[in-house]
Order: C-alpha cells, then structure tokens, then sequence
C-alpha cells in the first residue's frame, strides 16, 4: 500500500481512530498487528519470512545481550550479521553476481535466464523477488544488533518492542533507518501530543505535494532522455538530469515526510532524513543532510569498524571510499549504482585532500579567516558558489543514479561532453521549473522546525484546513494513475 | 479512550471530512461544465451508451415491430463505430443491430455490457466482437475507469488477491485487480479528482465560437465552446435513434502516406514495441468468451484492420508472438470446454480479397470501407450460424 492511494487512506483512519481509542497498553500489540497487515497486504509469504528474520534478529540480540563473554557476544553477533547479509545478498544481489560472473566468464549457466529457468523446475517461481523494503530493515536489523554487541543498549531486547522497532509501517519501506535511541523510548508510553498532531498532518500534506504534484509529473519529462540520450540533444540531456535531481528529492522526501507526519499523528517521532540537501556547502555536508539515516549508518557500521581515521591518511581515504561505494551498492544491484557512490566516496576524498593541502599551505589561521569573510555581498556569493559546486557534484553524480546501465550513462555523458545536436525535448522548461521549485522546498525543509509551528497554535488546525483543501484541488489536478515510488525497489 | 481529554485528536479527521464534503462542489454542473474540455465528448458517449440500452430495453427488444427480428451486438472500440445496422440487415436478413462501442474500450467494457444486457433479460442473436492488440495493454481500461461501469459492477468484479503468473494468459479470476477499483472509486467519487481544475480549460470552454444552425437565418449560430456538449447532444441522441449506436459515414477521408507513416511510428511506439497483455484484460476477455459461449451466442471476433504504413509494425514488435497466438491458444481453450461455442475469427490484415485501405490514421479505417469490411466479416457459416440460433 502506498501511502498516496485511497485504500492506505481508508486504512489508515481506521487505525487512527482505533489507536486513540484503546487503552495505552494495548498500543503497541496494535501498531504490531497493523504493521504486519500493512505488510501482508503486499505478499503474505514474504511478510512470513519478515517475522522470521526479525524474530531470529531478537533472538540473537537476546543471546548477545545475556552473554557472558566477550568472545560469544563477537560469535553471536557475526552470525546474526551474516545471516542478514546472506538474506539481502540472496534476494538483492544474486542476480548481480551471476551477471559479474557471465561478464568474467561468459558461461552461459551463468545468466538470469538459466537460473531462472532451474528455479522455476524447482518452485514454480518465475524469478528471485526482491521483498519489500528488505534493504531498510537489514540495515535496521544489523544496527540494532551490533548496538547491543557494544553494549551501547543498557536495556534486554523485549519482543513486542523489538518487532514494532522494525516493523513499525510508516518508516518500514523507506526509511528512515533508525536506531534503538531515536524510538525505543518513545515506545513505553505513547501519548497524544497537540504539536505532533500538528506536525504530523502539516507534514502528511507537504509530503503530498512533494511526491504527487512534483515528483511524479517529472516522470514522463526524465525518462526520454535516459531512455535514448543518443536522440536529444545535450541541452535537454543535463536538463533531464537536473529534473531528475528534482525528482529524487521530492519523491523520497516526500515520502519521509508522509511517514514521519503519520509516526507524529501516531504520538511518535522519527528522525529527520532530509536538511535541505541541495544547500550544502560541500559534499561533506551534502551528506549530513541528505538520506541522514542512511550516511549515520555507513559511519558507525562500515566505516568506523575499518578503521575510520585512525590508521592513517592514506588508510582513512581508502575506507571513506569503500563505505560509500557500498553504500551505492546498497541502493540497487547495479554496476550504476556502484559508480554513484565510489564517486561521492571520491569527491569526498578530494574535498579532504584539498582542505589539507590548503591548510598546509596557508596554515590554520588563514583557513579561519578566510572562511570570515568580511561583507554580506562576498558571504553571499561564497555561499552561492558552495551551493552550486555541490549541486554540480551531486547531478553529475545523479547521472549514474538515474542511468539505465552504463552504457547509457555513457552515452549521456558523450551527448553532454561534445555538445551533441539532437531534438529538443518538450519537456526542458517544465523540468528546470520544477528544479527552481525543489529548491524552494530545500529551503523550507532549512528552518529548525516545521512551517507549521511559526503559526500561533490557535489557528493551526485553521490554516491546515485551509491547506488541506488547497492541497487536494491540486492533488487532483496533478496526481498522475499511480506512479510508484523511488526507493520502493531498494 | 484519549479524544475526551484530547478533542483535537478528532481534528484530522473532521479536517478530512470538511475537505471531503467542499470536494462534492466539483460535481456541481456549473464547475463540471466548465473545467471539462469542451472538445471532450467521450464522456457523452460513454453516457449515451446507457441511453442506447434504456433505448433497447425499453423500446425495442421483443417489442412492436422489433418482436421477431434478431438482435446483433456489437462490441468494439470508436474502430468499429462505422458498422451500419441497416446494411448488416442487408447481410443477415430480419435483424437489427445494436452498436455500444465507444472511444478507447476494452474486453472489460465488452464483459460489462455483455453482463449488463443478459441481466435484463436482453439475449444477443449474434455479436460482433473487436479484439486486437491494442485493447489489451494496461492502458486500454483508462476510459471506462473513468466513465463507464458501476459500482455494483466493479466491486463483483474485484480480485483482493490476485498472484502473479509467469504466462499472463493463464490468468484466471473476477477481472479487476485492486489499484482498478481504487482508480475507479477515486474516479467517481472525487470531484476534484474527476473533474481537476484546469484554468486553461475555463478560458477556452468560455470562448465563443461559431456552428452550424440550419434555424437560424446566416445558418450559423455563435455560442460559447462549452455550449458545444449541448449542441452535440441531439446529435447523439438521434445516432442513438436511427442508427442504434453506430456512426456510419459516408466521408472519403485518406490521409496522406507521409502522415500516415509518421502516426504508424508514434502508434508502434506507444502500443506495440512494449506490448504486454493487461491480466486484468486477458481475465476479462476469457470471461467474456465463456459467457458468450455458454448463452449459445455466435460470434465474430475480428482484429481491426491497419493502415498499411502501421502494419510492418506489427512483424517488427512481434505482434504475433506476443498478441495473437497466445489469443488462439485462450480461444481454444474456451473451445475445448464448449464445443458448441460458435465463433469465426476474422483478421483481414493480411487478407488480399480485402482491398478498402483507406485511412483516417493508423488505427482507423475510413466511413466508406465499412460495407466492404462487413461483407467479408459476415460470411455465409456465420449466417448459418445465427440462423440455427
């Protein structure tokens, strides 16, 4: 169920009403038995393998938690790791691994076709599905676990509380990623809070018009130009690009928005996944804004256990660019996706390298007082060109992203880099409108609080209710039939 | 229980409520009429389809001198709206023929008026089916969400669960799959939805314009565009009334080749190069078929000529592989299980006796073929077929 279509309506007003009716001991087995349902509504066996893996996730973190020695902790705790990989690799990667195989060997056993083939003399399944939201809660599964291992969990795994972490609906297929401290808490006593009720419906209705009005009346204008760039000329090859920077940043925040706004009406609060993306000042800080969860859990969970920073300078590079080339890795089993995030491991490199070589050239000092500069006009253009060289850095990294395969990345970037003639795509100027018109909603996501907040609580629901009917009229006029969801396939 | 404490609680809901309520202004008929295109008139004759059936239930099925006469059904897209009834009666003598095809149908249309006529006690001679290709993509079911079916109808006809099947055409079920029945009731229900609002369509609808008036002393009449739907209007009605349905026109329109060849490109790109049949559609087809077959209905079922420039396309994309040997292999099934079920499969694409090839565009062929095209569709088996009936 998506949350933009009319049954996760129906169902998700039955759930509020209920929810707010029982007893507050009784919320929690009921955010479980509705979390399950939402989840079986896309396949009953895969929500049965679900469980399974969330209830071996609790058993090793309980056995984790209970032992004595470092050693069985480090046992258990591997295994429980593995586990959950072998998972994610079987359903996600499999089929990227015969592909690296056939391209090594070019044997025929190894392709999609053969495989699939076995598997459906075997099962009667047609192919390896990748289940819903899988990544998200490996990833989830993995954290919550390891957090015990380090003993950075004073509390047992209780169950009920352990399976609502994970199945919890709203942030289940994608994201955020949380951890143990951003929800476990919140889940001894749920109770109604105005601002969130607030907060929750301002953001359910910004979350609409991002994926809706925006996100996915881009889809028609992108595809064209991945699909053939060899056809369009490069003007309307980097416009698609950009567009799609438009696009990727409406449907997932939009989407994190809807879910954190439905944790809110539900009394609870999920972490921010997005800060305004496109205003970072270099890539360092596009990531401390952009999928947050995400860049948190590379750190403590790939990076740091390489080794982080502390083995030196070469070593620290090294790590930096294998994390983030996983984590491309991560977002799809495709050889594009490993070259969007070996290249933010080495822009982010670069950022590092050229920082240290100022610093050794100019001394600390000097970077202090050069990052002071003295008029509001210079601060503005600075900024304005930090801005833009990151932007420029994530399109061009989007590329890959959006791309087809490498082929038609290449392409692409062949129409771009030589300028090349081609049609003109119709779509050009409604493309950079709507990159005009996701920068506004970057710098609406830049305040500390939401929107909302800065009216006096006496008109809130006054105002939302004013948005609401504004935001439906343009809801249906814009909604498209259908359009899924980003990172629903990862 | 929290909402005694916390009345605001309530607040989402009753702001979902109030919205909900405001969103039933779209179907007042001064916003509708204005937003809605005026060129658009498919929501006419979706509707006058159901004009067409009150028509024939109320007036002329077993009534007067319709008593003995049979029936034909004709169930197709705007491809099939050029058959005439009074030539079809021409071929099978002592019948009249209903026509409730319309733009952009589906077998899920054909199904629903199969369904709808039987029900009332209204039992088809005979039936001219259209199927090809093209009214078994996904989108083909697009219109009718939107303005045809009811509600009794679609609920009957959902599949909660529908599992997902290597060879589509085995698919087996009620017909629609949930996101239909969402779209539907999202359709119907909300106005906003149904009716968006378009300032550009307001302005246009709004501009006057002049039409023809035989009434009126320059022959002219000028009103505004949206006014147009109501000028039209009569028109209908009377197609409805002499000529049940169809729209039998005696224009010579050839389009010239280079228009012809650059429409067959835009055509195979849209609905040939990534053709997959709908399940939703192959559900409903066989559906169709076996309640023809068990009503003891003959049956035509003819794959709609193409212009010539379009034609190549369908080698190109396979149209054969994908569309029609899986088709004969779901017809033989039906076959199989009712081996009295009569019915005659007729694609003249190919067919060299068939030499009317003039086109309004790839898919549509021009008012003056159609005598040509019913003389080789109503063969003398078929005649037999309808006359044991």
């Amino acid at each position: 169920m998506l949350f933009t279509t009319i049954s996760f309506l129906v169902f998700f007003i039955g759930l509020y009403l209920v929810f707010w009716s029982i007893p507050g001991r009784w919320r929690l087995p009921y955010l479980l038995l509705v979390s399950i349902l939402f989840y079986a509504a896309w396949s009953v066996l895969f929500a049965v393998h679900f469980l399974a893996m969330v209830a071996i996730g609790y058993y090793f973190a309980r056995r984790i938690y209970a032992a004595k020695s470092p050693q069985s902790k480090k046992r258990n705790m591997v295994a429980a790791v593995l586990l959950n990989l072998a998972n994610l690799f079987l359903f996600k990667y499999f089929y990227l691994f015969l592909t690296i195989l056939y391209d090594l060997d070019h044997n025929p056993l190894f392709t999609k076709k053969v495989f699939d083939g076995w598997l459906y003399s075997w099962s009667g399944s047609d192919s390896l599905v990748l289940p819903l939201a899988m990544s998200f809660y490996t990833f989830q599964l993995i954290a919550i676990i390891v957090d015990y291992y380090r003993n950075q969990i004073d509390e047992p795994p209780q169950a009920l509380r352990f399976f609502v972490f994970i199945l919890f609906f709203p942030q289940l297929i994608a994201g955020p990623i949380m951890r143990h401290s951003d929800f476990m808490q919140q889940l001894d006593t749920i109770q109604p809070r105005r601002e969130y009720g607030q907060q929750g419906l301002y953001l359910v209705l910004l979350g609409l018009i991002k994926k809706v009005v925006i996100a996915d009346n881009l889809i028609a204008g992108i595809a064209p130009p991945f699909h053939q760039p060899e056809s369009f000329n490069a003007a309307s090859n980097a416009i698609a690009i950009l567009g799609f920077t438009a696009q990727v940043y409406c449907d997932f925040s939009g989407y994190t928005d809807m879910a954190r706004g439905l944790a809110f009406l539900l009394g609870l609060k999920l972490p921010r996944n997005f800060v305004a993306p496109y205003l970072s000042r270099s890539c360092r800080d596009l990531w401390t804004r952009w999928h947050v969860t995400l860049s948190t859990w590379l750190r403590d969970y790939i990076y740091i256990p390489l080794g982080g920073n502390r083995r030196g300078v070469l070593r620290n590079h090294l790590n930096v660019i294998i994390t983030f080339t996983l984590g491309g890795l991560w977002h799809g089993a495709n050889y594009t996706y490993v070259i969007w995030g070996f290249l933010h491991g080495l822009f982010l490199v670069m950022e590092r390298l050229v920082e240290d070589g100022l610093q050794k050239i100019r001394g600390p000092q000097a970077i202090a007082a050069a990052e002071q500069p003295r008029s509001r006009w210079v601060r503005g253009i600075l900024l304005l060109l930090q801005i833009s060289y990151t932007y420029a850095l994530f399109t061009f990294g989007a590329l890959f992203f959006r791309a087809l395969d490498m082929t038609h990345a290449m392409a692409m970037l062949f129409q771009i880099g030589t300028w090349a003639p081609g049609q003109t795509s119709e779509w050009n100027e409604y493309l950079l409108g709507m990159t005009v018109l996701a920068f506004g909603f970057n710098w609406i996501q830049n305040r500390k609080q939401d929107l909302i907040l800065f009216v006096p609580d006496k008109w809130r629901y006054g105002t939302l209710a004013v948005a609401s009917f504004f935001i439906w009229v343009l809801v249906g006029r814009y909604a498209p039939a259908g359009a899924a969801y980003i990172y629903f396939q990862f | 229980m929290d909402y005694r404490q916390n009345r605001w609680l309530l607040w989402p809901i009753m702001i979902l409520l109030l919205v909900f309520s405001l969103d039933k202004l779209a179907f007042l008929p001064v916003y509708k009429n204005s937003v809605l295109y005026w060129k658009k008139i498919e929501p006419a004759i979706y509707q006058s389809r159901q004009d067409l059936f009150h028509q024939l239930k109320t007036k002329h099925y077993r009534k007067g001198a319709w008593k003995d006469k049979k029936l034909g059904l004709i169930l197709g897209s705007s491809r099939s709206s050029g058959f005439d009834s009074d030539y079809i009666a021409q071929k099978i003598p002592n019948s009249y023929t209903y026509n409730f095809s319309a733009p952009f149908t589906s077998p899920a249309y054909y199904d629903y008026w199969l369904e709808t006529l039987l029900a009332a006690g209204i039992r088809p001679d005979f039936v001219l089916l259209e199927l090809d290709a093209a009214v078994f993509n996904a989108q083909a079911i697009d219109y009718q969400l939107s303005y045809s079916f009811d509600l009794d109808f679609v609920w009957r006809h959902t599949d909660l669960y529908r599992p997902h099947l290597r060879d589509v055409w085995l698919s087996r079920g009620k017909g629609f799959g949930w996101s239909e029945l969402e779209a539907w009731l999202a359709r119907h229900w909300i106005g906003f939805y149904r009716y968006p609002f378009k300032p550009g369509n307001i302005e246009a609808n709004y501009t006057r314009t002049w039409l023809p008036d035989p009434d009126s002393a320059l022959g002219m009449r000028e009103i505004r565009r949206l006014d147009f739907r109501e000028y039209v209007q009569p028109l209908i009605q009377q197609v409805n009334e002499k000529k049940l349905g169809g729209i039998p026109n005696i224009f010579f329109v050839q389009v010239p080749p280079d228009q012809l060849a650059t429409d067959a490109l835009h055509m195979a790109e849209r609905d040939l190069k990534h053709f997959q049949a709908d399940p939703t559609q192959v559900i409903f087809a066989r559906n169709l078929l076996e309640r023809l077959a068990r009503s003891g209905i003959p049956v035509i079922i003819y794959m709609p000529v193409v212009s010539n420039e379009f034609y190549p396309y369908y080698k190109k994309y396979k149209v054969k592989e994908n569309f029609n040997e899986p088709f004969a292999r779901l017809l033989a099934s039906i076959q199989a299980q009712y081996p009295d079920f009569r019915v005659f499969v007729r694609d003249l694409n190919e067919s060299a006796s068939f030499s009317c090839r003039q086109f309004q565009d790839s898919y549509h062929l021009s008012g003056p073929c159609f005598p040509t095209l019913t003389d080789q569709l109503i063969t003398s088996s078929f005649l037999q077929a309808v006359n044991r009936n």
